[in-house]
């Protein structure tokens, strides 16, 4: 260990949860540098003090146990509930847990939808004339599952978690200019999750690197997208908001029609007609394109449309918006209507045409455990917002970096919009 | 023992669901009150936690955490809950270390300041723990009065592991020098930092 450790790494040190090759090297570290033992022995000695105070201040506060029971048992029923048995959507899941891939497939959908509808949002006028490509059909993939590389868990799963969402743009399956960025905050525990927009314009910043666009973080690396690219971009955008990222998703525009036609499109309210005469076709033209008010069940095609039409017909009622309405409805329609089993019976035949547009660091047991997870949050439970709307600073050109907030006003914002939620 | 009692008592044994309720009490009563600061709340939330606890007594899996820890993580939740509602009315800890008794509202013999009385690590922690910022506080007495993990403290506190420990580390940095200097009567003319309670 080189530099000093930070005091999160000498906490770690002190609470005994550095690996043993990180503990080896720390303490290599303090061996040589009297500064940081000194921090280590002053920190440990503060804890002990303070446990030790604590506990001795706790003995001093009585409490009457007999009183206290006394009004519980006036609120409880007669019999506490039984353990009951698991749903059948869970238990199915349960049961398919070995199938890695088939569960895999779960939360990759989500994912995809949510970060492709919110590229296809944000794209530019020029790469939005793209549609899609067909993908292959499903019996010439179904034959082989390829999940992402299969990869030891960097960390124990831990609750709740963070995953940065990429989405690159439309122009073609090669590209790697990130067009949308989206951090999810999964908390299953709190039945709460956090879906927090990031602009693709943002500077973002590592110690021993220049700053840079977050939509152009993946282009300097050649080849393939690996999974240190993923962990670089997760590093940037961690270091410069100040929020955790456990885990990277990047998702390509290829997964986007499959997805959502595997949820059988989605149910939105549309509350005022939106009516765009200048919808790009792809070929150069426009066609007009029409959503009348009330509600509308969207198939993939009228979905992308619906989410990247630029007509807005009142303020608060942009894309973006439809964007995230779009993403709560895909979410609602997974969730509520139990449809998990039935894309787990469709996991092959989607997976396979997916799978070339999903790049991840996530372990199969991380993803396992995010599937079921996430499959017990409702929309109720998920929070939208987006960091360029409350917490940046004034842009000072039109085309200028995006500067983010400081990351102690990320996090605020994070955890207020938790807290509105309780 | 625990799972025991438990499961006795959700078969329907009142005096195993007491005799969890007699085990826990004190422990989850204590940090309630290191939280919030005030009895009336630290009541109400542990009573509210424990009702939620034994309606929910199924859901308990002794393989995610132990039963005291759960109770912990259920009366923490209740206890951010009072201090939401309560907000407005609140006497800081600053205000209560330095008047050396609680609002008038409160029962004199129950309370912190029993101990604040007496000279030594008590008073100097609380006297400490005055200037540490708030969301710091709370993270420091779930962790060493509470004894919660740190995976634990972040869903108890709804935010990421990685926050709880920069709260910990940081409360610990402030309280360092203040509890290294006081010996044993601390300097309380600063205010609480937050303006507010635990």
């Amino acid at each position: 260990m080189s530099q000093h450790p930070d005091e999160i790494q000498i906490l770690d040190y002190i609470e005994g949860l550095l690996s043993r090759k990180a503990r080896q090297r720390f303490e290599n570290h303090i061996a040589e540098c009297p500064t940081c033992r000194t921090c280590v022995e002053t920190m440990n000695r503060t804890g002990k003090s303070l446990g030790n105070g604590l506990k001795s201040m706790a003995d001093e506060i009585d409490y009457d146990a007999q009183q206290a029971w006394t009004q519980v048992t006036r609120h409880l029923p007669r019999h506490l509930p039984r353990g009951t048995p698991p749903s059948p959507t869970r238990a199915l899941l349960r049961s398919l847990a070995r199938h890695a891939a088939s569960l895999a497939i779960v939360l990759l959908a989500v994912a995809s939808l949510a970060g492709l509808l919110h590229t296809l949002a944000i794209s530019s006028p020029a790469t939005k004339e793209t549609s899609p490509e067909p993908s292959d059909t499903p019996t010439e993939v179904s034959q082989s599952i390829a999940m992402p590389e299969p990869l030891p868990s960097t960390k124990p799963h831990e609750v709740p978690v963070s995953i940065l969402l990429l989405g690159v743009d439309m122009e073609s399956a090669a590209s790697r200019q990130i067009d949308m960025a989206m951090l999810l905050y999964l908390d299953s525990e709190a039945s709460q999750a956090l879906a927090l927009s990031l602009p693709r314009d943002l500077s973002v910043t590592l110690p021993e690197s220049d700053s840079q666009r977050l939509r152009d973080i993946l282009l300097d690396t050649p080849g393939e997208i690996m999974k240190e690219d993923l962990l670089y971009a997760g590093r940037a955008v961690s270091f410069t908001i100040g929020i955790a990222v456990d885990h990277v998703i990047l998702i390509r525009p290829g997964a986007f029609t499959a997805s959502i036609d595997a949820i059988g499109g989605v149910d939105v309210d549309v509350p005022n007609d939106i009516s765009d005469s200048r919808f790009p076709n792809g070929a150069g033209g426009y066609d007009r394109v029409f959503f009348a008010q009330g509600l509308q069940h969207l198939d993939s095609e009228s979905a992308l449309k619906y989410v990247r039409s630029r007509v807005a017909p009142n303020p608060g009622f942009d894309r973006g918006s439809r964007q995230r309405q779009v993403v709560l409805a895909a979410f609602e329609r997974i969730a509520r209507q139990n449809l998990v089993p039935e894309l787990i019976k469709e996991a092959p035949a989607l997976w396979g045409m997916i799978r070339n547009d999903i790049e991840t660091d996530l372990s199969m047991s991380d993803v396992i455990d995010l599937a079921l997870n996430t499959t017990t949050l409702s929309h109720y439970d998920i929070a939208l917002a987006d960091l360029e709307d409350c917490q940046l600073t004034p842009e000072s050109a039109a085309d200028s970096p995006v500067q983010a907030a400081a990351p102690v006003n990320v996090k605020e914002l994070i955890e207020s919009l938790l807290e509105k939620m309780e | 023992m625990t799972q025991d009692l438990i499961e006795r008592a959700l078969d329907g044994d009142e005096s195993a669901a007491r005799a969890l309720h007699s085990d826990h009490y004190p422990a989850i009563f204590r940090l309630a009150y290191m939280l919030l600061q005030n009895r009336e709340d630290a009541d109400d939330a542990t009573q509210d936690a424990f009702i939620y606890a034994f309606s929910h007594l199924n859901r308990y899996n002794p393989e995610r955490a132990a039963f005291a820890s759960w109770l912990k993580i259920i009366v923490t939740s209740r206890c951010r809950d009072q201090q939401r509602r309560r907000r407005g009315r609140t006497t800081s800890l600053h205000d209560l270390v330095q008047s050396g008794h609680e609002p008038e509202d409160e029962v004199p013999d129950h309370q912190p300041s029993v101990a604040l009385e007496k000279a030594g690590l008590q008073e100097t922690v609380w006297r400490a723990l005055a200037q540490v910022p708030r969301k710091s506080r709370q993270a420091l007495i779930l962790r060493f009065y509470g004894d919660l993990t740190y995976p634990e403290m972040a869903q108890a506190l709804g935010c990421a592991v990685s926050t709880v420990k920069s709260r910990v580390a940081y409360g610990l940095q402030v309280l360092s020098p203040l509890l290294e200097s006081a010996k044993p009567v601390a300097d309380t003319s600063s205010a609480d930092p937050d303006g507010e309670s635990l």
